[in-house]
């Protein structure tokens, strides 16, 4: 990729990522072992877009996901979100991980206020907004109960609220409903379209379920062995369902394009 | 939504029936029954000089408490226990957390502490001696040796083995290097520091025991010393009862203080 094009894309983009790599060295006898988690990776998220990072594990998905969020840092190569350098973790990004990660000794509102107290929201901010989205993932009911009373799609919704409550303008997902079970990640998924349309926010979500990237994206970023293999617009009308999914021809062509790809 | 949760108010008489009526609370009452059954007809058997019944140590306890010998060796113990155990808190906690929390602290620190456990406390004894004579600072010195690792090396791995989601989405919402470490390390590691404490307190009675006999012969060990030096062993057998009563009040001193500081952790199974 030409430098011009980097930099041009820089304002317009929400999420800008040029040659990036990632190495882990390591001794193993008489020689240095490195390992290319992320081999030269160009990625662009346009604003309100949302795109799918696919790929089998291993293939450094989450790896991209960490670095833009500031949890890793890169080897190599420039991440730019919204015109910004990531040199680290910002409020500009919220992150949803693998695991609900909730602290166990703080309640569900409390868990939320506690991120919003860490990300510098002014206090009297804080339950508002912890509210507000837990009413928009359908928790309010559960707002005392601790995360260990809480199921695992219940405590997956507080995962997702809590980074929507930063009000960031780019949201990370990091195969959010993996753990879940097949009709919780159906309702889940929905539940995400929903939210997504009330409040559009440029989003990257790694999954290795190609439905669920069809499903849920505008375009789906195919990696594998630390380098993007495709990037391949969803051109299906919203809202799309499972069955359509399986029925339109050209979302079945789709679909065997991309598990030919992986 | 899945979850119904439904709310009742229960009397105080189910409230108690449910603590305390159920097949264990009966099976341990019966084998303590049991107990007492074996050692009453052990003890008629060959005698009290031998064996004092448990019928003998009511009187025995009674006359130890008239004369006051009880309870200041009890007062007495409890001063070196007390003392020794609060500090082996604190230094146990504080360097656990500084080893855990700072890398460079901890692969430094770990030979020493890995030696220094390993040394029996009771082969140090006869420099405590020279040290700290054989009244006050001895006992509490040696209890604080006794169990002031079990806190440190279970604070130390507590503080290693925080969930690294845990502290990876603290830090994806920006949390600073003390939010990470006062909100979220130091409440996760709490299951590991009150499980030192459990196994803390419970060293911290053997050390203080073994004190009161090593050196001046005082508290409750030095009772049950004295009175065995004098065959009286309906009164060792009272001194080894409230020995062990008070390693289980304080251990469940312990457990109250888990219960009140982590409520949201409980056991599996809990209803």
């Amino acid at each position: 990729m030409a430098a011009t094009s980097v930099e041009a894309s820089i304002t317009t983009d929400a999420i800008s990522i040029a040659n990036l790599t990632k190495v882990y060295e390591r001794i193993s006898g008489r020689e240095i072992v490195r390992t290319y988690a992320l081999n030269g990776v160009d990625l662009t998220v346009r604003p309100q877009e949302f795109v799918s990072l696919v790929g089998p594990s291993g293939c450094g998905k989450t790896t991209v996901l960490k670095v833009i969020a500031g949890l890793l840092g890169p080897s190599t190569g420039r991440v730019v979100v919204n015109g910004r350098p990531v040199t680290g973790t910002g409020t500009d990004r919220g992150v949803v991980f693998q695991q609900p990660s909730l602290l166990p000794w703080r309640t569900v509102r409390q868990n939320i206020i506690e991120s919003l107290s860490f990300a510098g929201i002014p206090r009297a901010q804080r339950k508002p907004r912890a509210d507000k989205y837990l009413e928009l993932v359908g928790l309010t009911g559960f707002v005392d109960h601790y995360p260990g009373e809480l199921s695992g799609g219940m405590q997956q919704r507080v995962g997702i609220a809590r980074a929507l409550a930063l009000e960031p303008q780019v949201l990370l997902m990091d195969e959010p409903f993996g753990a879940l079970d097949a009709i919780t990640r159906q309702h889940m998924q929905a539940e995400l379209m929903r939210i997504w349309s009330q409040e559009k926010r440029s989003v990257l979500f790694v999954t290795h379920s190609i439905e669920e990237a069809l499903l849920l994206s505008d375009r789906v970023v195919v990696m594998a062995d630390g380098k993007v293999r495709a990037d391949v617009d969803v051109p299906i009308d919203r809202p799309r369902s499972r069955a359509e999914l399986i029925n339109d021809p050209a979302a079945r062509d789709l679909r065997t394009r991309l598990e030919e790809l992986l | 939504m899945p979850a119904v949760i439904e709310r009742e108010r229960v009397s105080t008489a189910e409230l108690l029936r449910r603590r305390f009526i159920s097949w264990e609370r009966l099976i341990q009452v019966l084998l303590l029954v049991a107990l007492l059954v074996v050692w009453e007809m052990t003890g008629r058997v060959v005698g009290e000089f031998f064996l004092a019944p448990p019928s003998q140590l009511p009187s025995a306890f009674w006359e130890m408490w008239k004369t006051g010998e009880l309870w200041r060796a009890l007062l007495d113990s409890l001063a070196s226990l007390v003392v020794g155990f609060g500090l082996a808190i604190v230094v146990g906690i504080a360097v656990g957390f500084l080893m855990g929390w700072y890398g460079p602290a901890g692969r430094t620190l770990n030979p020493f502490v890995s030696a220094l456990y390993v040394v029996p406390a009771a082969a140090l004894v006869p420099m405590f001696i020279i040290w700290f004579g054989l009244g006050f600072t001895a006992r509490m010195v040696t209890v604080f040796l006794f169990c002031v690792f079990e806190i440190l090396i279970s604070t130390y791995t507590g503080v290693r083995n925080v969930d690294r989601n845990l502290v990876d989405a603290a830090r994806a919402f920006g949390a600073s290097r003390w939010q990470l470490f006062s909100r979220v390390v130091s409440y996760a590691s709490l299951p590991y520091i009150f499980a030192g404490l459990r196994m803390g307190i419970s060293r911290a009675v053997k050390g203080m025991v073994v004190a009161e006999l090593l050196f001046a012969v005082t508290g409750l060990g030095g009772l049950i010393s004295t009175a065995a030096n004098y065959y009286r062993t309906d009164k060792v057998f009272v001194g080894v009862i409230v020995l062990s009563l008070l390693g289980v009040i304080l251990a469940a001193a312990v457990q109250v203080l888990e219960r009140r500081l982590m409520p949201w952790h409980r056991g599996i199974g809990a209803a």
